[in-house]
């Protein structure tokens, strides 16, 4: 089920808007996931593969550093450049 | 028929600079049209980075950037001057706020001028920095590291930026905005939040993020500004190349009529002055060629 909403923005605008199941975030320590229901929180991302999964499958992005925001089912990543890898 | 040949080449030349200005006037549309989107997306990406500042319950805490030198007494200005000419006061009005505000300001201070106009007319600048018509990211980027540089190494106790604000497309009124160090807004409660590895270091992160964005924000309305006030300036020099036109058209049929005028008086005059001489001129008449 396609429960967390999932921001990624640059500040060339936004990259990715999408309902997805879980996401995987390349932080300074090591990959965190987030999946429903996750405790609010914040990260900071370091620059590596974000993952993320919905029901039509697997999305990756290449991200540059940046801030990952959690809270209440939503996931906000802004971030200095991101690029889709599977499109 | 000179006077005429005359306004006709000044028509020409006037037409001319009216297609410059037109021409000059779409493109400086396009360009803010592209700088105006460039704001928006930027200010959703500010507007988040705001939000989490507050989950975090702001407070700067001991951030290098926003503490303040333990003696204020050298203060930098950037100031953000336009690529070019031709966009009414702009640069003007920017300049002579910026001359005042140094001229008002009593501890030791220095600047950077970004911007074509700028860097080639203001002597006296500490380093002089291009800066595109539509600023990227990156450029910011690189901006902000080297004010962030000259901030840590001592070079300046207070970071100022100068640039024409953005009001609207027919007002833009130069003011400055602090840079450094960094007011973060007080927070309220910290809310139950994970921060990893810890807030120190999101807190850091988040202030890096908050200055590039602050840093991208204004070079961008400083942007804008130009390119709505050179929109503004071409479309009027474009009015008033249409009314000079219909001025020197009339000017012209004036002066054609004038000389239709005076050349019909003048075949008049010769025909009559022919007619007049005919009959006292005796020999030519076939009355007198033609006697008995």
């Amino acid at each position: 089920m396609d429960a967390i909403s999932l921001h990624v923005l640059t500040a060339d605008g936004p990259v990715l808007d999408r309902m997805v199941e879980s996401v995987n975030l390349p932080t300074s320590f090591g990959s965190v996931g987030v999946l429903r229901g996750h405790a609010p929180m914040l990260c900071n991302l370091e620059e590596g593969v974000l993952r993320c999964r919905n029901s039509q499958g697997i999305l990756r992005l290449y991200i540059g550093s940046g801030i990952a925001s959690v809270e209440k089912n939503e996931v906000n990543v802004l971030v200095s450049a991101a690029r889709l890898l599977d499109e | 028929m000179a006077n005429l040949r005359a306004i006709r080449m000044r028509i020409k030349s006037v037409e001319s600079t009216r297609q410059i200005t037109r021409s000059m006037k779409m493109v400086a549309a396009a360009k803010l049209r592209k700088t105006q989107s460039a704001s928006n997306r930027l200010r959703d990406y500010a507007d988040k980075a705001e939000q989490i500042l507050a989950a975090l319950g702001g407070g700067a805490g001991e951030n290098p950037f926003c503490k303040p030198h333990g003696e204020n007494k050298k203060v930098c200005y950037v100031l953000l001057m336009g690529n070019r000419g031709l966009c009414g006061t702009y640069n003007h009005s920017l300049l002579r706020f910026f001359t005042e505000l140094r001229a008002g300001e009593e501890r030791e201070s220095l600047f950077y001028v970004l911007g074509r106009w700028g860097r080639d007319l203001i002597s006296g600048a500490e380093e002089r920095l291009e800066l595109s018509d539509a600023p990227t990211a990156q450029e910011a980027h690189d901006l902000t590291e080297k004010l962030k540089q000259l901030y840590t190494e001592g070079g300046a106790d207070e970071i100022v930026l100068v640039y024409q604000q953005f009001k609207s497309v027919l007002q833009q009124s130069p003011g400055t905005r602090t840079l450094l160090p960094l007011k973060l807004p007080e927070g309220g409660e910290k809310g139950d939040v994970i921060c990893e590895p810890d807030e120190k270091a999101v807190l850091d992160r988040l202030v890096e993020l908050t200055l590039q964005t602050t840093v991208h924000a204004a070079l961008l309305e400083g942007r804008t500004g130009e390119h709505a006030a050179r929109m503004t300036a071409m479309s009027s020099a474009s009015d008033n190349t249409d009314e000079l036109i219909s001025k020197l058209t009339l000017e012209l049929n004036h002066a054609r009529q004038a000389a239709i005028t005076t050349e019909i008086s003048e075949i008049v005059g010769g025909a009559a002055g022919c007619t007049a001489a005919s009959p006292g001129s005796g020999h030519t008449t076939p009355q007198s060629s033609g006697g008995p």
